[in-house]
């Protein structure tokens, strides 16, 4: 358009309206006014909705910000329309009214919509990757303890992997799969435009302890300081991250102040958790104990049977009811109890139930926000206090997050967050900060003999060794409540954001931050009691202190033009990060009886570990370009291209470039489509783009030298000797990703589908590749091999009843992730050691197979008699010893009439057929209602409690399920479980699909109810909205799945993608009861 | 200001922070590279050192294939359970994967690889060949070491000879041969006992509990009588070779046995005139081992504090208590009854080893610097009995090397007030088929614990018949299974085959 053009219009304009006003100066007697106020639908007042006369042109205002209006339409106006960015268009019939109240609701689905990319924005519209959002009011709708809860369910193809239910526990998000083994497999979190990135990992190998807490480096976030998170998914979206963009990137954005008076929002909720009755495990009662024993002495050969040849039968030579048993507290061994002593005079404590209780988590979130416009600023803060289901353990959190908007002139702007946090995590519920699931209070309660009387302790008087071994645990509720296991974690992040808009298309932005965290682990077991079946070592206390420190600093240059039908947007520039962690371990044993906290009093030790230092940094730095290019609403073309380099890697490899490519268009805007009733947005997406993951230790591929000491005639010498065989070439994993999209709306937006498939090929994956032992290494990081991840990903929006008063809606996800191993070096076949006890080499890496991927013996039942084990070609079990009837049936896979480790077969398959989200909502009047599913689909489950607490071992160094009773023997013939003998070649079993099981599950997540308190009767008082909440987390599971929760992955670091779904020792999932109460000021 | 000049200083100010900031060395912290660590002769030093650490931070640091289960065949009983894996041995219930296995396997090799490397980087180091021979000679005792045990426990290994950097194909190399491997080691030991001083009684020059001449001297004694027994059965010329190279030792006049049979053991006179070579353990808890913790009584089960604070988990066997005569000092010092209060004891045979004692305060049980010892000169004498006997029966030199440790014994212990006794009386008059017996039972008796005991029962070609009919295999208190006829040797753990595909299908026979 012209200059001269518009200016012709304008002349044209005046002269009318003089015209105008001039001819109905009569009218203005029949002008009506209305005045009013505009809120959005959680009580916000909303500042600048334009409003304008329905049916007659050139009559509008728009709301200040105190969102109040005046309006004065000629008589004949009957309707206002009320438009406003993100919210619906709203049309209010003024009939016989002077004041309105308008509510407006908000609207996700709006194509006008600003979706937050990487370094800028862009309207959904533009969009050309795959990219979900998911808005504050989604997530306030459900209960969330942390981003992994708010995420879970709600984004197609999105997986929220958690160790177990442990107050303030981690979590692990998979975006389209795993695609990475020994690197990360977490996506990149940006916050407020801050990469947070996992640093190294941080198991110590020597302590087993680990990072603990939230594994993604997000547990300083709550839900409630929230405005969106973005999840960029496909190449397209992620390349301009280059080389950390390869598992997906999560924008958050925190809450921003907006113009308009203060606001104060508060929110307090409560819950009470419980763990679901049928999910705690039943252990043996003492009854069952002697039951048990009695009935492995009767059956046992060695004690009570013997083979009658000529009858061809056993014969007992005493009845079950003469059998006795010691009694564990006596120190005379011939001090038997009959059944009925034993049942009278010992005690019988369900140790699992009296180490829980009713967990009470309590959250008080407040945010002050407002500001003109040259002036934004938001406070908020949230406080969550969890006290765990099991005695001893919680988790208190703390979290300030300040934006702060300033406009110092036209040009110049500075967007500023600070957020200092602080967080506790106490108790030894599950895994208990250890790599050694075992030592988990949970399992502890699990392995402590009924019997045992309350208040014993391990390594004193009362120590005793009895019948089960195993059980040498003191008295767990002691435990619990004198252990110390704390973590505090002291973080600060600081960033600012200043642009300078050099013309109106052209801005620039400088962005620096600054992270901080420091992590303090105190750990005590007092001398009082052994640590989990090791002898006591008198106390030990252990103190930790990991700093890390990051900064980062980008420059961009950002354009954005319009001109006639074409629109560009664009971003050059250049980014760095460094981050350096600094950690140090100590250890000291020995301490006093008297002493409380061996952590605190450290100095009362009598011994010391030298200390253990380790210092790893990394630098990383990026030039980054992205150009998209719109025609005419309807075609639209990205181009992203980003050179990274990272210091983790020896200089031939340490730089790359990461490009990608991606083309919408809307085939809606075509003519024939455009005045559809229908369909309101049709858009098709394809992209293909290249992006890197570096997920691997700091200076991996440089030889690390370490101190290996030795002494000669107890004098120490310095040795120096390398740990690990080290790859010099190691560089990136890159993945080659396409992906193709389809997002349609219809019947006015009433129905929404967004559906993607995506192809991803991962070259030169980082793992720990196992070498031939002979080398003198057990393995190597380097770059082997490739995987394809593929998949479907669907998530439909609907709208099915809506009237003025009611409305259901519809949130659907669903998803089909699949990986497979393309290539490896080395053999075709790889395999891993777990940490499901000792077994070795429980999970394989196969060309052909997907990732997570369980090896063992496939479990076809037992032989119930002789007859049968004569029918068998077999005749020996795994060892070599005569089978006898009891002895599970494992499958001769390769037929040679032997069952021995060349039969070892896939057993287990974690990845699930399909996965998702069901959300179903419903707002009546001021209610809403409603209803949260998630689910997983076939997918294998690893119940570690099952085989810890099954097996029946000769050394009985385990207590048992109460349905081990249920095992084969000659009385119980039809039992498909292994006899009471069960002699297994191992002091364990062998790992079998015995303990493999279906977790597929349907779990109605949330339920939520809440009202809000209608504006009118608040109009008083000085409360401007007011909602009351009522949910139920976790509310019911449907499952077959017989373990604790088929939803339990106790594996970290890299066993957690190559050993997922291991339920074992997990501290409780529990139920929780939660009341919310919102207010605004 | 025009808006071109804006973008000027803006794309300036954004370029010069960029050409600022490409670095991407790391500032914070530096460590040593390979390139930058083997240049000096000090540098090779500290690599000999590690090498000695992989062989205590191996599988001898926790005694548990290092030493206990040498013995469980015969000598103990259902003893260690409860603590992991450890109870797979005295139940007879380990497999391929049991972690202990891995551990001794992956073990030796690391500490071989540390040995190849000191000797691939020494060639590139300036110093006199009569230094780069002495530490050569010294990893190459060290790694005939390794391989002398592989061999005894798994028969014919893999032979890694030289450094792998990350060349996957190389290494993956079949079994060779038990003789294959044997000579490897007999060529190592020459090596050393070629290149490396007398004796570590010198002090500085080289310090205490290093590898020796002699050391490596006995070791081929004990490398040759090994071959002539089972499974090589090289018999004679075998024997002779044993015979000579104890005799060697003996000769030498370095070596002695101790007046005190106790003070052999004691943590603080470890390294004395009758140890030619020990695993050493050291003073401070980084540096301690597991090796005197498994084998010490303890004062848990309710022995006195004195006797030290170990696990106490080792039972003896019925036929060990048998094979000592009551009045041995011997049996008196190494075997205690656990019958304090009784402590629900509900095993028929109470009797525990406490032959390794530590007199400092305990450090936690696990924890003690007790050394695991290699071989001492009691061994030398009974090798020199046993390889003569074979050779010539029962002569006068047989019977003077027996004796010898039989008249030691009879002196009884005296640091720990044990009386002098008539027992062990002298040998005479054997013929010699009793005379290998009495070496067999007299080298249980006097080496009892120190990780020997297996391997002589292998080398008997007895192993099964001797262990299958344990008493306390049948007396009902036993919890574990029976052992079968293939324990002779242990399975190769399931990870080597697995992931050297030169190994497929050559699992040890029977499993």
């Amino acid at each position: 358009m012209s200059e001269q053009n518009s200016k012709f219009k304008w002349k044209h304009i005046i002269l009318i309206a003089f015209l105008l006003m001039g001819v109905s100066q009569t009218m203005w007697s029949q002008r009506q006014t209305i005045k009013g106020t505009v809120i959005s639908d959680n009580g916000d007042v909303l500042p600048g909705v334009a409003i304008v006369a329905k049916d007659v042109k050139r009559v509008g205002t728009a709301t200040d910000f105190d969102g109040n209006f005046v309006i004065k339409v000629p008589a004949k106006v009957k309707t206002l329309i009320f438009s406003y960015i993100g919210f619906k268009t709203q049309e209010v019939s003024i009939k016989g009214k002077k004041t309105l109240t308008v509510t407006m609701s908000a609207d996700s689905k709006q194509l006008e919509e600003i979706v937050v990319i990487g370094y800028g924005t862009q309207r959904r519209k533009d969009v050309t990757g795959a990219i979900a959002s998911v808005k504050s009011e989604e997530l306030e709708k459900t209960v969330n303890q942390s981003i992994g809860d708010a995420l879970q369910g709600k984004v197609a193809g999105l997986q929220v992997v958690s160790e177990d239910g442990i107050p303030g526990g981690g979590f692990k998000i998979n975006i389209r799969g795993a695609a990475s083994i020994t690197g990360s497999t977490e996506p990149l979190y940006v916050v407020d435009g801050f990469p947070i990135e996992v640093f190294g990992d941080n198991v110590d190998n020597d302590t087993g302890y680990e990072g603990g807490g939230s594994s993604s480096g997000l547990d300083f976030m709550d839900a409630s300081l929230i405005e969106s998170i973005e999840v960029l998914k496909d190449a397209s979206a992620t390349a301009i991250y280059g080389a950390r963009g390869a598992n997906g990137v999560i924008i958050i954005t925190t809450k921003k102040g907006k113009a308009g008076e203060t606001k104060i929002n508060y929110s307090v909720s409560t819950s009470l958790s419980v763990v679901p009755d049928d999910r705690v495990p039943n252990m043996f009662s003492t009854a069952d104990a002697f039951d048990y024993l009695t009935m492995q002495d009767y059956y046992d050969p060695k004690i009570n049977r013997s083979w009658n040849d000529t009858t061809k039968e056993w014969e007992y030579l005493m009845e079950l009811s003469e059998l006795t048993i010691r009694n564990p507290y006596s120190d005379d061994e011939e001090d038997m109890f009959t059944k009925e002593q034993w049942n009278n005079q010992l005690s019988d404590n369900d140790w699992v139930r009296k180490i829980l209780k009713t967990g009470v988590i309590t959250n008080h979130s407040l945010s002050i926000s407002g500001g003109n416009p040259g002036n934004l600023y938001n406070f908020s803060t949230s406080y969550l206090k969890n006290e765990g289901v099991v005695v001893g353990s919680g988790y208190d959190r703390f979290v300030v997050n300040v934006n702060l908007n300033n406009r110092f002139s036209d040009r110049l702007s500075a967007m500023t967050t600070i957020s200092p946090s602080y967080s506790k995590q106490y108790g030894t519920g599950g895994g208990g900060g250890s790599i050694r699931s075992d030592w988990g209070l949970f399992s502890r309660a699990m392995n402590t003999a009924p019997y045992t009387r309350v208040g014993d302790l391990d390594g004193f008087e009362n120590e005793y060794e009895d019948e089960f071994e195993g059980s040498i645990y003191s008295d767990p509720v002691y435990q619990a409540e004198n252990e110390i296991n704390n973590t505090y974690k002291y973080g600060f992040r600081g960033m600012t954001k200043l642009t300078y808009k050099i013309t109106d298309e052209l801005s620039a932005n400088v962005d620096f931050g600054i992270k901080y965290d420091l992590k303090k682990q105190r750990k005590f077991n007092p001398p009082t009691f052994g640590m989990g079946g090791k002898p006591s070592i008198m106390g030990q206390a252990i103190r930790q202190n990991n700093e890390q420190k990051s900064y980062t600093n980008s420059n961009t240059l950002n354009y954005n033009k319009k001109f006639g039908k074409h629109r560009i947007n664009a971003v050059i520039g250049f980014t760095q990060q460094s981050k350096v962690s600094d950690q140090i371990t100590e250890k000291a044993r020995q301490f006093d009886l008297d002493v409380q906290d061996g952590s605190v009093d450290f100095d009362l030790a009598n011994f010391y570990f030298k200390p253990k230092i380790r210092i790893q940094e990394v630098k990383q730095n990026g030039v980054l370009s992205r150009v998209n290019y719109v025609f005419n609403n309807k075609y639209s073309v990205t181009g992203t291209l980003r050179r990274d380099g990272d210091s983790r890697f020896n200089k031939k490899n340490r730089y790359r470039y990461f490009p990608s490519g991606s083309a919408a268009w809307t085939i809606s805007e075509e003519n024939f489509l455009k005045d559809s009733k229908v369909v309101d947005n049709w858009k098709l997406r394809l992209s293909y783009g290249k992006a890197g993951n570096s997920g691997t230790r700091p200076r991996d591929s440089r030889e690390q030298f370490v101190v290996s000491d030795y002494t000669f005639g107890g004098q120490i010498f310095t040795g120096y000797g390398s740990k690990l065989l080290v790859d010099e070439n190691l560089t990136w994993q890159s993945t080659l990703q396409y992906n193709g999209g389809m997002d349609v709306s219809l019947f006015g937006d009433r129905i929404n589908l967004v559906a993607d498939a995506y192809l991803r090929k991962t070259k030169d994956m980082i793992l720990d590749q196992p070498l031939p032992p002979n080398t003198g290494y057990a393995y190597m990081r380097t770059n082997s091999g490739n995987l394809d991840n593929w998949g479907y990903e669907f998530t439909l929006n609907t709208e099915n009843i809506k009237s003025e008063n009611f409305l259901w809606s519809t949130n659907l996800t669903f998803a089909i992730d699949r990986s497979k191993v393309m290539s490896l070096n080395g053999p075709d076949q790889q395999f891993f050691e777990t940490r499901l006890d000792h077994h070795a080499n429980s999970v394989v890496l196969q060309v052909g197979e997907n990732l997570g991927t369980w090896v063992g013996y496939q479990y076809e039942g037992v032989y119930q008699s002789w007859e049968e084990i004569e029918a068998s070609q077999i005749t020996k079990n795994i060892r070599g010893d005569n089978l006898q009837p009891g002895d599970p049936i494992y499958a001769d896979m390769n037929g040679d009439d032997k069952i021995n480790d060349e039969d070892i077969t896939i057993i287990a398959r974690t990845q699930p057929k399909f996965h998702g989200g069901i959300w179903n909502n419903f707002k009546i009047n001021n209610f809403e209602f409603g209803l949260f599913f998630t689910y997983k689909y076939k997918f294998d489950v690893i119940n570690g409690d099952k085989y810890k607490h099954t097996y029946h071992s000769r050394n009985g160094s385990n207590m048992l399920f109460a349905s081990a009773l249920d095992a084969w023997s000659p009385d119980n013939p039809d039992s498909n479980n292994p006899g009471f003998h069960f002699d297994t070649g191992a002091s364990t079993p062998p790992l079998s699909s015995y303990y493999v099981e279906d977790g597929s599950f349907l779990r109605l997540q949330n339920i939520n109810l809440s009202y809000t308190i209608p504006r009118k009767i608040l109009e008083k008082s000085f409360i401007k909205s007011c909602k009351i909440a009522f949910n139920i987390t976790n509310a019911y599971l449907w499952t077959k799945y017989s373990g604790s929760d088929p939803e339990n992955s106790v594996s970290r670091g890299k066993y957690g993608n190559l050993a997922p779904n291991l339920d074992w020792g997990a501290y409780p999932r529990t139920r929780n009861w939660n009341t919310t109460l919102k207010i605004g000021f | 200001m025009k808006i071109s000049n804006y973008i000027k200083i803006v794309v300036l100010l954004l370029f010069t922070a960029f050409t600022a900031c490409v670095n991407l060395e790391e500032t914070e912290f530096n460590i040593d590279e390979t390139s930058t660590f083997f240049e000096s002769e000090e540098d090779i030093q500290k690599a000999i050192v590690a090498t000695y650490d992989a062989l205590s931070k191996g599988y001898y640091e926790d005694g548990i294939l290092g030493g206990v289960y040498d013995t469980a065949t015969i000598l103990m009983g259902s003893g260690i359970h409860t603590v992991w894996d450890t109870r797979a041995f005295g139940g007879n219930l380990f497999t391929s994967q049991t972690s202990e296995i891995e551990k001794m396997y992956l073990g030796s090799y690391f500490g071989i690889s540390k040995a190849n490397l000191v000797m691939e980087k020494v060639e590139g180091i300036e110093m006199t060949e009569e230094a780069k021979n002495k530490y050569i000679g010294e990893v190459r005792f060290l790694r005939g070491l390794f391989y002398f045990n592989l061999v005894q426990y798994f028969g014919g290994v893999p032979l890694t000879t030289k450094v792998y950097e990350y060349d996957y194909e190389s290494a993956i190399i079949p079994r060779s041969t038990t003789d294959e491997v044997y000579d490897f080691i007999i060529e190592d030991f020459k090596f050393a006992e070629a290149n490396l001083p007398l004796d570590d009684f010198n002090g500085s020059d080289n310090a205490t509990g290093r590898a020796t001449s002699s050391a490596a001297s006995g070791l081929l004694a004990k490398v040759y009588l090994t071959m002539a027994g089972h499974p090589l059965n090289k018999g004679a010329s075998h024997y002779q070779l044993a015979k000579d190279y104890a005799q060697k030792v003996i000769d030498l006049d370095i070596y002695n046995l101790l007046d005190d049979y106790s003070t052999i053991f004691f943590s603080n006179n470890e390294n004395n005139r009758e140890m030619l070579f020990s695993v050493q353990f050291g003073p401070v808890l980084e540096e301690c081992g597991n090796w005197g913790t498994w084998q010490n009584v303890g004062d848990w089960i309710g022995v006195d504090k004195e006797f030290g604070a170990g696990f106490g988990r080792v039972y003896i066997t019925e036929e060990m208590v048998n094979a000592y005569n009551p009045d041995d000092p011997r049996f008196i010092y190494n075997v205690v009854t656990t019958n304090k209060k009784g402590k629900k004891e509900k095993k028929k045979f109470k009797w525990k080893t406490n032959k390794f004692r530590f007199v400092q305060e305990y450090y936690g049980r696990n924890s003690t610097e007790i050394n695991a010892p290699v071989l001492r000169y009691a061994d030398i004498l009974l090798t020199l009995a046993e390889a003569e006997n074979e050779l010539n029966g029962p002569t006068e030199l047989a019977y003077n090397a027996i004796n010898q440790v039989r008249v030691r014994a009879r002196k009884g212990i005296p640091s720990k007030e044990i009386a002098p006794s008539l027992e062990p009386a002298d040998l005479t008059g054997l013929d010699q088929e009793s005379f290998r017996e009495t070496v067999f039972w007299d080298r249980a008796r006097e080496l009892m614990m120190e990780g020997l005991d297996r391997f002589d029962c292998v080398r008997s070609g007895n192993y099964y018949e001797l262990v299958k009919d344990a008493k306390h295999l049948n007396d009902g208190s036993y919890k574990g299974a029976d052992p079968l006829p293939h324990f002779d040797l242990l399975p190769l753990p399931l990870l080597a085959i697995r992931n050297n595909p030169a190994l497929q299908g050559q699992q040890n026979l029977g499993y």
